[in-house]
């Protein structure tokens, strides 16, 4: 009996002084936030050169805020083998420390081992947006659609980058999946309702914008919004009838008085429309549609130095479209 | 005392639960669970819904291409996968009567590919081609007949004016390396009379207009120029979108500033444009020629890519004003320069004056500059129903244009991509069709106007005039790398349009600048003989002017340029009309058989 507790005794100290020992008293320490001892038992483990050591002591050094000792323990490392979780771990570090295009890198190099991992998507996906092309960008979104398909975001997201490119029949397909998903999510139906908008469904973005004015009534930008697509329409009355309604509670809404002031260039009505435009200035003086539209009333009016000088602000403050791409 | 074996096995299976547990739970954690949503739904479905018929069309247009012997596809050389800013603008097509049988023929433009070079490659023209009409939607390929087949560039457009006065109708082609100009010799052969005639100027140039600026009767010529691309400025163009290299913007490159050549007589041009007031480096794709604020002179309207449009007001002496942003013609309804490509000048609102058609890059609007009178325009295109439907097109060939005789402007557009790498990005496009109903609207009505409208095509230059000499306008449409396509107009077989062609005596022969107005049923139509228009593309220049229900016009005016006014009372639409300056109508003697 005391030879074998005996036994057991020198077992379980050697067990402890194995380096799977090491490790579980290491991972003990951590879980007691006795991070000083859980560091100097993992050091001698990273000079043996231990995995999980290595892994361990990175995840810590970036829970203490220490990235560039993250970069410094695994960066050589991984030149040499390909350890995923020492992927995942560097970048982070990479991105605590704002190198963004290294990030992308790891992230892609840790997909390729798992190319199922939701968090890493994340992060590549956002990474990817930023560094590469768009379309590239709309892989790692579409991936990830297909592995939370009850998640919004994801073709929320695609649907995002496709209105960047200009493709509005792909968005407004990617926001109505992300609208049947939770068709209670007014930014998601306003989103679908500007890509059917500039598909050139115009009952279809007025069917949204309906429904969302009903969520919200009295919200300008969707009010507006509606206008421009009843006046799109043919709805002239109505959109007028809206624009109206707007300016009674906001009379220095600027994209309602633009709006309101082309139905009366439309009509012929310069007066009206430089009333209306100079209104629309005056609470908002670098809005360059407005001032835009006031040169040419300007002009139209004789008043031709008042028309340079709005279309010298115009060009300074728009952006010009001039790279369509 | 507990007996040893009975505790041991108990520690060891106690360790070893919670070992497994440890272990179980840390794989979990490493491992990473997906979301506690399970699978309610397939991957994310971004097929596009299918397009439904916006409304029923009175347009019935018939694709008569496999008859009618024409098998030419315009190319433009992308299959060396240079991806030059060249190969996106694509070809025109001439629709003119160049032997005056009475059936009007066509011309296309070549296009031109690449070669290699031990420096890089070359820019190298193809074949024109010319087919003469045989009645009956039966071409005949003449090309070398008529000595139209020596190949001179890389050619994208083409238009005709009688410009030595001598009744055949002359062509200019346009292309990458300048502009041509062939003089018709009696309708039996074209020749080059490009350096006799003095248009040497190189630079890529691509729409062009005659028009008699100065009044002496003789046909002057404005020529829109692009930008300054060449193979040894050819850099490597990628976007946000991918990192494919693909055609570079316009943007990348330099505009060129247009031409205009004055007509000083005996088959010489000289070239005037700045003293003119050419002056503007824009980057021109498209310009139509006519009388614009009716003050019985010529004016012209150029779209530039991505720079702003112009307006040059005729001075009265054939000096230009620029007034595109006064004039509220320069910029969108929102006031972006835009990339506006092809251009046309038509009564839309039957006021009387000519409203101003422009065709637009994808995610801008085609516009619709209304007339408002004394230089002075409203863009209405979104508010008429033929601007949000355009937004996600690249748009090409424009037309003002009446296909079902009812005596109002109906609109068609040529759509086509030319980015290869956009995702899901095809370069064929849906082609748009608008019927203009009555209040002024328009209605997009091509998916139920025949087969053609409901595929999609890599459209360009269009143009349209009577090719079966039956009363109403056909079309022909040119694609990239595809064939081009006629459609023979079957809208409406019980209306016959008004069909008149005009000369000129004192005034230019072609009877460009020529404003006809037409009275019937209670209306006044007003239709222009215009110089250019389109895109690269030259319409038929006899008119077809549609009267609705009525049988004949009651009265017919024609002020010419040089300042005649000619009234001709009850032209029956049943016989084709010559209507000569200064005379009185004749049935024309030319009408040839269908």
């Amino acid at each position: 009996m005391a030879a074998a507790v005996l036994a057991m005794a020198a077992g379980a100290i050697g067990l402890s002084w194995s380096t799977p020992g090491r490790l579980w008293w290491a991972d003990r320490a951590l879980g007691w936030g006795r991070l000083d001892e859980a560091e100097a038992i993992l050091r001698p483990l990273v000079v043996e050169e231990d995995i999980g050591a290595i892994t361990r002591l990175a995840r810590l050094r970036l829970l203490r805020r220490k990235p560039h000792s993250v970069v410094r323990l695994l960066e050589t490392r991984l030149r040499s083998r390909t350890e995923p979780q020492w992927l995942e771990i560097l970048g982070e570090a990479d991105l605590a420390l704002g190198r963004t295009h290294e990030a992308w890198a790891v992230y892609r190099a840790f997909l390729e081992h798992r190319p199922d991992d939701i968090p890493a998507l994340i992060r590549y996906a956002e990474l990817t947006y930023r560094h590469a092309g768009l379309a590239q960008a709309l892989v790692p979104y579409q991936h990830l659609a297909e592995l939370q398909p009850g998640e919004l975001r994801w073709p929320r997201s695609v649907g995002q980058i496709y209105m960047e490119i200009d493709r509005y029949e792909l968005a407004a397909t990617a926001f109505r999946e992300a609208l049947r998903l939770n068709p209670s999510d007014g930014d998601v139906r306003f989103a679908l309702a500007e890509a059917e908008f500039l598909a050139g469904r115009l009952d279809d973005a007025r069917a949204h914008l309906d429904a969302v004015a009903r969520e919200r009534p009295g919200d300008p930008r969707i009010g507006t919004a509606l206008a421009e697509c009843l006046l799109a329409l043919g709805r002239t009355d109505e959109a007028v009838v809206g624009l109206e309604a707007i300016l009674a509670r906001e009379p220095g809404q600027a994209r309602a008085l633009r709006l309101r002031a082309e139905v009366h260039l439309q009509r012929r009505e310069l007066g009206r429309a430089l009333e209306l435009l100079e209104r629309a200035n005056a609470s908002d003086p670098q809005d360059w549609r407005v001032l835009y539209k006031l040169a040419q009333v300007y002009d139209r009016l004789g008043r031709h130095d008042e028309a340079r000088d709005a279309e010298f602000r115009m060009r300074e403050f728009q952006h010009e479209a001039s790279d369509r791409f | 005392m507990a007996h040893p074996t009975r505790q041991s096995p108990r520690l060891l299976t106690w360790a070893a639960v919670t070992l497994l547990a440890v272990l179980g739970t840390s794989l979990a954690f490493w491992l990473g669970a997906p979301s506690g949503r399970g699978r309610t739904s397939g991957p994310l479905d971004l097929r596009p819904v299918p397009l439904q018929p916006a409304a029923p069309s009175p347009f019935s247009l018939r694709d008569m291409t496999a008859e009618s012997g024409i098998d030419f596809s315009y190319r433009n050389g992308e299959e060396a996968g240079r991806r030059t800013i060249l190969e996106s603008l694509g070809g025109g097509v001439a629709i003119f009567d160049y032997d005056g049988d009475g059936r009007p023929d066509l011309f296309f433009p070549g296009g031109g590919e690449f070669r290699k070079t031990a420096s890089g490659f070359e820019v190298v023209g193809r074949p024109d081609r010319l087919y003469r009409n045989l009645g009956g939607w039966r071409f005949r390929d003449i090309t070398a007949e008529v000595g139209l087949d020596q190949t001179t560039g890389y050619r994208h457009g083409a238009t005709v004016g009688d410009y030595d006065n001598d009744g055949d109708p002359d062509l200019l082609v346009t292309g990458y390396e300048g502009a041509t100009l062939y003089r018709n010799e009696a309708g039996r052969r074209f020749v080059d009379v490009t350096r006799d005639a003095g248009l040497v100027e190189p630079g890529w140039s691509t729409s062009a207009a005659w028009a008699d600026v100065d009044g002496d009767g003789r046909l002057d010529l404005y020529v829109t120029r692009y930008v300054d691309w060449s193979p040894r400025n050819h850099p490597p163009c990628s976007y946000r979108y991918s990192e494919e290299i693909d055609i570079c913007a316009p943007s990348v490159f330099d505009g060129l500033t247009d031409l205009l050549y004055r007509n000083e007589g005996g088959g010489r041009f000289r070239e005037v444009g700045r003293s003119a007031g050419i002056r503007e480096a824009g980057k021109g794709l498209g310009v139509v020629a006519c009388d614009i604020d009716g003050d019985r002179d010529i004016d012209f309207y150029v779209a530039n890519d991505t720079t702003p449009n112009l307006l040059y007001a005729n001075r009265g002496d054939g000096t230009f004003e620029e007034m595109g942003f006064a004039a509220g013609v320069a910029m969108s309804a929102e006031g972006i320069s835009t990339g506006s490509m092809g251009v046309e000048a038509g009564d839309a609102d039957g006021d009387g004056d000519l409203d101003l058609l422009v065709s637009n890059y994808e995610g801008e609007t085609n516009e619709l500059y209304r007339n408002d009178g004394g230089m002075s325009f409203t863009p209405i295109a979104m508010s008429v129903g033929l601007g949000a439907v355009s937004r996600p097109m690249v748009g090409w060939g424009a037309g003002l244009l009446d296909l079902d005789n009812d005596g109002r402007l109906d609109v068609f557009v040529a759509n086509g991509h030319l980015m290869h790498h956009l995702p899901r990005n095809p370069l064929a496009q849906r082609q748009l069709l608008f019927h203009q109903g009555e209040g002024g609207r328009f209605v997009d009505v091509g998916l139920g106007s025949g087969e053609y409208f409901a595929g999609l095509h890599p459209g360009r230059g269009n143009a349209a005039g009577d090719l079966d000499n039956d009363g109403d306008l056909d079309l022909v449409i040119v694609h990239q790398n595809q064939p081009v396509v006629l459609l023979r107009n079957d809208s409406v077989r019980a209306r016959l349009g008004l069909r008149l062609r005009l000369e000129g005596v004192a005034s230019n022969r072609s009877a460009i600048g020529a404003v006809v107005t037409v009275e019937a049923a209670g209306r006044t139509l007003t239709r222009p003989m215009l110089g250019g228009g389109g895109y690269l593309s030259q319409n038929d220049s006899r008119l077809v002017v549609g009267l609705g229900d009525g049988p004949a016009a009651e009265r017919v005016v024609v002020s010419w340029p040089d300042g005649q006014i000619d009234r001709y009372d009850r032209l029956d639409a049943a016989y084709p009309w010559l209507l000569r300056e200064g005379e009185g109508a004749v049935v024309d003697p030319r009408a040839g058989g269908r």
